[in-house]
């Protein structure tokens, strides 16, 4: 099997398991602040429901794929990379590097949580400083 | 010196003289030391197994326990390809020094790659590198001399390295002075 889709596939039962510990946590906190009726229409307003409804709102707000400046490692390697793994054309691959390299970091992908740990996964295979973080 | 000629059939051969202190074969055993670390507190360690989480430390022991042999083997078949490379070498002895003749396929290559960025990580990582200008910046009186000549002699053959599979990769190069890439006469 492609080393890429077991990658994909552990990180996307991770996701699973980490989702299923998340709900059983969020359905079981007695918030106050979940009242009836916070499901909003169409949904019925249960108690169990709501934190469903919660987490998966916070589900839908995606990550942020951020590369780290790292003085050791060569510019010309990190463009090879982003270029290689995203696909960028040189030029954007550049312009990314650079804001790496001039602010300490860049965000060089948004995307959903499964896809950001793969591409985090990738970051780190290639040895480049990378980690994921979710949207505001 | 380093010349990377592309091969018709297929590959590189790199041309690389090494002087006569510089020993590649000693690179290895350093690189794998520091991969069969158990300690997590050691600042290589930590640099070349990055967190993915970082504010997150159950997501970030769950995404390590799923994803650092993966990492791990990666680097070692790098180290892996680099020695087996270096053993099917020839060394000639010319008038500038012994120079080391390496057959290299594309995917040798992008091993040498991944192998040099690791092999940069951990000497820059034991130097203290923080700061982006430290090209050069070391006093020949420096203790960690060597270190920083080794270094820099990487960061070199690391430039060649990635020349030659930006090129093979259909991606361009990045050496604008062409004499030590394809076409070159030797």
């Amino acid at each position: 099997m492609n080393p890429e889709n077991t990658i994909q596939k552990i990180a996307s039962e991770a996701r699973l398991i980490r989702l299923t510990r998340r709900i059983s946590v969020l359905a079981h906190a007695d918030d106050p602040l979940l009242g009836s009726g916070a499901g909003g229409a169409g949904t019925a307003p249960t108690r169990t429901l709501e934190p469903e409804t919660d987490s998966e709102s916070e589900l839908a707000r995606p990550w942020n794929v951020v590369v780290w400046n790292d003085p050791i490692t060569m510019m010309n390697y990190v463009v090879y990379v982003f270029q290689k793994l995203f696909g960028f054309s040189r030029e954007r691959a550049t312009q990314l590097m650079l804001e790496v390299h001039q602010q300490g970091r860049s965000i060089v992908a948004t995307v959903d949580r499964e896809k950001a740990e793969h591409y985090v996964s990738r970051l780190h295979g290639f040895g480049l400083q990378a980690s994921l973080e979710q949207t505001e | 010196m380093i010349r990377m000629t592309k091969m018709e059939e297929g590959g590189w051969t790199a041309w690389i003289a090494t002087g006569d202190t510089l020993s590649l074969e000693e690179l290895p055993d350093r690189l794998r030391s520091v991969l069969e670390s158990t300690d997590l507190s050691d600042r290589v360690v930590s640099r070349l197994f990055p967190q993915a989480y970082q504010d997150d430390p159950e997501a970030e022991s769950e995404y390590q326990h799923l994803l650092r042999k993966d990492l791990i083997k990666r680097k070692q078949d790098a180290i892996e390809t680099f020695e087996k490379t270096l053993r099917a070498s020839h060394k000639v002895d010319t008038e500038v020094g012994p120079i080391l003749i390496v057959q290299l396929s594309d995917e040798d290559l992008a091993m040498w790659l991944g192998f040099l960025h690791d092999m940069r990580i951990l000497l820059g990582t034991h130097l203290d590198i923080e700061d982006d200008d430290w090209h050069g910046n070391f006093s020949p009186e420096d203790p960690n001399a060597d270190e920083w000549i080794l270094l820099e002699w990487l960061s070199y053959l690391e430039e060649h390295i990635l020349d030659a599979l930006r090129q093979s990769e259909g991606l361009g190069g990045t050496i604008s002075a062409g004499p030590d890439v394809e076409g070159e006469e030797s």
